[in-house]
C-alpha cells in the first residue's frame, strides 16, 4: 500500500527507531501507529496521558481497536495537542 | 495483512494493554477463578499500569503475575501491583530465580543500563514445558533464549496465539544482550536467538502478542524479517554492540524526555554496559562517546538538539 499525504500520521517519523528493527517501514503500509512516547503518566487532572494525550480508555482500547478507531483517536490527540499548544486546553508539560 | 482491524476477535477472557517502547505490553486474563497479568511494564510507569489494569479488571482482584523475563520494562510494575492487590502471586522463569532473590542489579541489567526497578518477592517459578490455565485457555511455556537467556514465551495451541515477549516482534526482536554483557561466550545469544526463531517457526502460530508493539497476524513475514535481522547482526558483532549502546541512551532519554548535553558523558559513564561495549567493540575516545551516540540518535530521528539539551522526539 503506497503512502498518501491526505492522512498524516503524527507519529510516522521514526525511520530508524524505536529499536531500529522495529520501525514501521516507510511507504510499505499506512497504519495508525501508537502515539506512545514513553512518558506514560497521567496529567495533573488525571484526564490525559501527559505523553500521548490519550485517556485511559483510549490507551486500553488501542491494541484491539480497528484501524478506523485508531485514526479517530489519533485525530483527537492531534486536536488536544493543538488546544494545549495555543493555551485553550490545559496539561502538564510532558518534557518538564 | 498485519492491521489489527482484520483480526478475528480475541478470546473474551483476554485483554491486551498495548504500551510503548519503554514499558512492555501487559496481557490480562479474566478467568472464572483467577485473574492474571503477564508482564507489568516499567517501574516509573507503574501508576498508569495500575490505572489500565483497574480499567481492564472491572473491580476484580488480581491474583497472579507472570513475568516472561526479568528486565525492568517487564517486571517494573510487580511491586506496585503487589501493594494494590495484596496476596497477588508472582511467577518468574526458573532461570531468573537466583538473580531476583539476590536482587543482583548487574544481572538484572539495572546498573549496567542506568535503569531502576522496585524490588519484589516472588512465590513460584516456571520452566519450558510447564502449562498454565489463563483465562480458561491452556498456555505452554516455550524456552526463548537470545535477548535474555532465561526468557520464556507462552503459546496457546488451541487458539494458536503466542505471547512472544522480546523474542519476536513484528519487525525484529530485543537487543541480544548476553553477547555484550560478558555473561556468555560471544555469539551465544545469536545462536540462541536462531534456535528460538526455529522453535517458534515449528509452532502453528497464527497471532502474536509481542512484548512491545501491536499484536500481529503476519507471523511468517515477522519470522522472515527476524531471520534477516539476525543474519545482519551475525555478520558483524559491532552491529549488535552499536545498537545496544544507542538503545541504552535512548531508553534514558525516553524516560526523562530530555537530558542536558553537559550531563551526557556522566550519564553514559554511569551505565557500565555502555562503558563495556565501548571498551570491547566501539573503541571511541571516552570524551567523544556521548557526542557520538547523541549524533546517532539525532540522525535516526529518535532525538533532536535543543539549546543545550538532547530531547526525545
Amino acid at each position: 500500500m503506497a503512502d498518501t499525504p491526505d492522512q498524516p500520521n503524527p507519529t510516522a517519523a521514526l525511520p530508524d527507531w524505536p529499536p531500529v528493527s522495529l520501525a514501521p517501514r516507510a511507504g510499505v503500509e499506512r497504519r495508525a501507529h501508537s502515539p506512545c512516547i514513553g512518558i506514560c503518566r497521567m496529567d495533573d487532572d488525571n484526564r490525559y496521558c501527559a505523553g500521548c494525550l490519550r485517556t485511559i480508555d483510549e490507551i486500553a482500547a488501542w491494541s484491539t481497536a480497528t484501524e478506523e478507531t485508531r485514526w479517530t483517536i489519533l485525530h483527537a490527540v492531534q486536536e488536544r495537542r493543538a488546544q494545549f499548544a495555543d493555551g485553550t486546553g490545559d496539561s502538564s508539560d510532558p518534557k518538564a | 495483512m498485519s492491521g489489527s482491524g482484520a483480526m478475528r476477535p480475541w478470546p473474551a477472557t483476554m485483554r491486551i494493554l498495548e504500551r510503548g517502547w519503554v514499558s512492555s505490553n501487559n496481557i490480562v486474563f479474566l478467568g472464572d477463578d483467577e485473574v492474571a497479568v503477564v508482564d507489568t511494564g516499567y517501574g516509573r510507569h507503574a501508576e498508569q499500569t495500575l490505572a489500565l489494569l483497574r480499567n481492564a479488571l472491572g473491580g476484580r482482584h488480581l491474583n497472579r503475575i507472570i513475568n516472561t523475563h526479568t528486565h525492568s520494562d517487564h517486571i517494573g510494575g510487580n511491586a506496585a501491583l503487589q501493594r494494590a492487590w495484596p496476596g497477588v502471586h508472582i511467577t518468574i522463569p526458573a532461570g531468573e530465580a537466583e538473580v531476583v532473590r539476590e536482587w543482583d542489579a548487574q544481572a538484572l541489567h539495572l546498573e549496567p543500563m542506568g535503569q531502576e526497578c522496585e524490588r519484589f518477592d516472588f512465590e513460584a517459578t516456571f520452566a519450558a514445558g510447564d502449562t498454565f490455565i489463563l483465562g480458561g485457555l491452556r498456555w505452554r511455556a516455550v524456552g526463548s533464549p537470545g535477548h535474555d537467556m532465561e526468557s520464556l514465551v507462552l503459546y496457546c495451541e488451541d487458539q494458536r496465539i503466542l505471547i512472544s515477549a522480546d523474542a519476536l516482534w513484528e519487525n525484529g526482536f530485543g537487543i541480544l544482550f548476553p553477547d555484550l554483557t560478558g555473561e556468555a561466550e560471544p555469539g551465544t545469544a545469536i545462536a540462541a536467538q536462531r534456535a528460538t526463531l526455529d522453535a517458534i517457526s515449528a509452532l502453528q502460530v497464527e497471532r502474536v502478542i509481542p512484548g512491545h508493539g501491536s499484536p500481529f497476524t503476519d507471523v511468517r513475514g515477522a519470522l522472515g524479517r527476524a531471520y534477516s535481522r539476525l543474519d545482519y547482526l551475525a555478520a558483524d558483532p559491532l552491529r549488535n554492540a552499536r545498537n545496544a549502546a544507542k538503545v541504552a541512551l535512548a531508553f534514558v532519554l525516553m524516560i526523562e524526555g530530555k537530558v542536558a548535553l553537559a550531563d551526557l558523558q556522566d550519564r553514559l559513564a554511569a551505565m557500565s554496559l555502555v562503558t563495556r561495549i565501548n571498551r570491547d567493540f566501539l573503541h571511541i575516545e571516552e570524551a567523544r562517546l556521548a557526542g557520538h551516540l547523541a549524533d546517532e540518535l539525532v540522525r535516526s530521528r529518535a532525538a533532536r538538539y535543543e539549546e543545550g539539551w538532547l530531547v526525545a522526539v
